[in-house]
């Protein structure tokens, strides 16, 4: 096998992304989890640990600059380089959603309301989306991709009913619009997440085939 | 329909046929007549007795030995001294006023006429050294005589081997001396012998300057040492065809000699051009 | 110029300038190379960066009206002072060429070519041998025909045959001089990849036309330009973010 050290270089970015990608989703997850017991500690290290996934981000950048200054690759090679980039935007993007959630965290009031069942449904679904996603990346699977993007359907559906949901039950109780309106920013925040994990899907899609899919 | 370059094309093609047809034709002609003249009078006996009743019988058994004893001597002088004189020239010395003038006069010596070559054999080897007119006097003159031609064709030879082994040799921390030695030598070797070829048809064709040097009129036995007198192939026929007792009788036995002598320049030639071969595979490939 | 190199530094050229005759072919060039590592010289032809090669181990001795004025220093050593062994010194700082130019002889013959002037024990030659066409990843490929002629190889064959000869006699340095301007893509990555493995144990300098092979396998990168330095540094900064505009301009293609 001739060009080793390229290839080992490949082979570090494909670890950058699928690591940064774990740490993503561990901050999605870790969010959530610190919404929903209303644990400020958790929440606290979610907002922390962004940092490291913007290191991530950078080191990326600077390892994909480096491939194309100094390895010129092409073909797949080409659209692996090119894919990592925009996927780890895209991760970037996801874990600043993660650590918005968990300052909503610190704002939100004690008293809980109830359309949590249908956020919860949504952040099991942005998750694994994200998730899979990864996977896919990782084994370069195109189908696991599409299965993956097909599920964003579903988010953007529980998003609109859980949101109608939402503001008819805050014009019905007062008290609760404090609470209920960082909630309608909570899912918001969680479609962009399945977003975003859509945008890898199709970036897999792309590395994998070269076919530029538009999977939304 | 012809283009005028197609046209011209075709008559410089044909002119090129034309003159290589003849030069084809000239050498097959010589050899044509030389044979068919000269093969009924070799025999065993041609080849290996000495000439009877004033040349006019008899073999030509010591003009034979005569021209190889020359071929011999002349090449242990020359070969070593060109070959060395040609590595001086081309690996060593600096461009530079001296160098131009061995240069010079090296080419002036290729040009010399061979009969001043003998008497330059007279006046120096058989009488100022006092080798009289001898195997070593006649050797030694043609040895200088085929000086130039051995140094020229070894300088060419060096002078083709590619820079990139000298480079590769020193770069490995190998002397200048050993690289020249090791591989710039063996690399020249067919170039070297190519040379030695020529030089050798030379010394067996040459007649003027072993006529001054030590090749008798008449000497029909084996020369004893190389102080003796002795003759030679080119010598035996020029005598016989110009100052012989009788020179239309002795009309066979002439085209028998130069037979002889272009077989014994062509054996040679093969044994080199083998040896050529020989390196030649070697080193290509 | 930097000169805090992890491994330190091999050869430090302080101040060197040559003339070819009157012509003044590199000025004032000052440099370190460190240990341990692939340095690259790029720049247009006739820039002076084979030149500057052919100093770090005097081949331009051989050349007839050149003159050179300046330090070298090559472990410590200044390799111009009058009782330094050009010979011995050429031992340590070994050469590949542009063209593949291995010996007419086997292939054998070709590596213990070195050791056996340089009076290595009859003995320990073929250990020698093998051990020299291993490193330079030809061992696989010719140790069952080890007595043919080295021309019989291909051209990819021969240069790693020309570089097992240089290991052979043990260089602390080696000096490539454009080694796969002659080669296919396939041989030139071969050569590239054996390049990288052999900087663990040499200190490796490499003249090359194509940028690109200097980007992909050298850790530093000097540019040269009409017989100057123009930028050193580490080559991930040269390609990325050169400082000169002379550089960049070389660099992108955009030159002239």
């Amino acid at each position: 096998m001739t060009r080793e050290q390229y290839l080992q270089h490949l082979q570090i970015l494909k670890r950058y992304i699928t690591e940064m990608g774990e740490r993503s989703c561990q901050s999605v997850s870790d969010s959530m989890i610190s919404l929903i017991t209303q644990d400020m500690e958790l929440a606290e290290k979610v907002i922390q640990k962004d940092m490291i996934i913007d290191e991530y981000y950078l080191k990326i950048e600077k390892c994909i600059s480096q491939l194309i200054a100094r390895q010129s690759p092409t073909a797949g090679d080409m659209r692996l380089v090119t894919s990592c980039l925009k996927i780890a935007v895209d991760l970037e993007r996801a874990s600043d959603l993660a650590v918005d959630i968990a300052r909503i965290t610190k704002c939100i009031e004690e008293k809980h309301t109830k359309p949590f069942s249908n956020v919860l449904k949504m952040s099991e679904l942005g998750k694994e989306m994200l998730q899979h996603s990864i996977v896919a990346f990782d084994t370069l699977d195109e189908e696991l991709a599409r299965k993956t993007a097909a599920k964003d359907d579903e988010v953007d559906r529980l998003f609109y009913v859980s949101q109608k949901e939402l503001i008819e039950m805050m014009s019905g109780d007062r008290s609760i619009i404090n609470n209920g309106s960082y909630l309608l920013f909570v899912l918001r925040y969680l479609e962009r997440i399945a977003d975003h994990a859509c945008n890898i899907c199709e970036s897999v899609v792309y590395m994998a085939s070269g076919e530029r899919a538009n999977l939304n | 329909m012809f283009s005028n370059a197609k046209l011209n094309e075709k008559i410089a093609f044909s002119l090129l046929k034309i003159a290589m047809g003849l030069v084809v034709a000239f050498v097959l002609i010589i050899l044509y007549d030389i044979i068919s003249n000269g093969y009924g009078v070799i025999s065993l006996e041609f080849i290996t007795s000495a000439p009877r009743k004033g040349m006019t019988e008899g073999g030509i058994h010591p003009a034979i030995v005569g021209t190889l004893y020359l071929i011999t001597c002349s090449m242990i002088v020359a070969l070593p001294l060109g070959i060395l004189a040609a590595i001086y020239l081309t690996e060593y010395a600096h461009p530079g006023k001296t160098t131009w003038l061995t240069e010079m006069a090296i080419s002036n010596l290729a040009g010399t006429p061979s009969v001043v070559f003998g008497l330059f054999g007279l006046a120096v080897f058989v009488k100022y050294f006092g080798f009289g007119d001898s195997i070593l006097s006649a050797s030694l003159t043609l040895a200088l005589l085929i000086l130039p031609v051995i140094i020229r064709a070894s300088q060419e030879a060096l002078l083709t081997v590619p820079k990139e082994y000298r480079e590769a040799s020193l770069a490995l921390g190998v002397t200048k001396w050993e690289t020249i030695r090791k591989v710039v030598i063996p690399a020249a070797i067919p170039g070297i012998v190519t040379g030695a070829v020529l030089s050798i048809g030379r010394v067996a064709g040459e007649t003027a300057p072993i006529l001054l040097t030590g090749a008798a009129y008449f000497y029909p036995k084996l020369p004893g040492s190389i102080y003796s007198q002795f003759t030679a192939l080119p010598y035996h026929l020029y005598v016989l065809a110009t100052a012989g007792t009788n020179i239309a009788k002795t009309r066979p036995i002439q085209y028998g000699t130069a037979l002889v002598l272009l077989m014994i320049v062509l054996g040679v030639n093969l044994i080199a051009i083998y040896i050529r071969n020989h390196y030649r595979k070697k080193l290509q490939r | 110029m930097s000169d805090d190199f992890a491994n330190g530094t091999e050869i430090a050229v302080k101040g060197l300038n040559l003339w070819y005759g009157k012509n003044h072919a590199l000025h004032d060039i000052s440099i370190n190379i460190p240990k341990n590592s692939v340095t690259a010289f790029i720049g247009p032809s006739g820039c002076g960066k084979s030149t500057f090669l052919r100093c770090l181990n005097r081949m331009n001795d051989l050349i007839p009206g050149c003159r050179i004025e300046g330090d070298v220093n090559i472990n410590g050593e200044d390799i111009y002072s009058k009782d330094v062994d050009v010979v011995d010194l050429r031992k340590r700082v070994g050469m590949v060429f542009q063209k593949p130019n291995p010996f007419p002889m086997s292939i054998h013959d070709n590596i213990a070519y070195g050791p056996r002037i340089h009076g290595i024990k009859k003995k320990e030659i073929d250990g020698i041998v093998e051990g020299a066409l291993k490193a330079g990843a030809l061992w696989g490929e010719v140790s069952d025909r080890m007595g043919i002629s080295a021309l019989d190889l291909s051209g990819g064959q021969q240069q790693r045959l020309c570089i097992a000869r240089t290991l052979a006699v043990k260089p602390e340095v080696i000096l490539f001089d454009e080694p796969c301007s002659s080669l296919d893509p396939i041989s030139t990555g071969k050569i590239e990849d054996l390049i990288l493995k052999l900087k663990k144990d040499y200190t490796i300098v490499i003249v090359t036309h194509n940028m690109q092979q200097a980007a992909r396998i050298s850790d530093y990168t000097a540019f040269f330009l009409l017989g100057d330095l123009i930028e050193f540094g580490k080559t991930g900064q040269i390609f990325e973010n050169p400082r000169e505009k002379a550089t960049e301009d070389y660099i992108t293609g955009r030159f002239g």
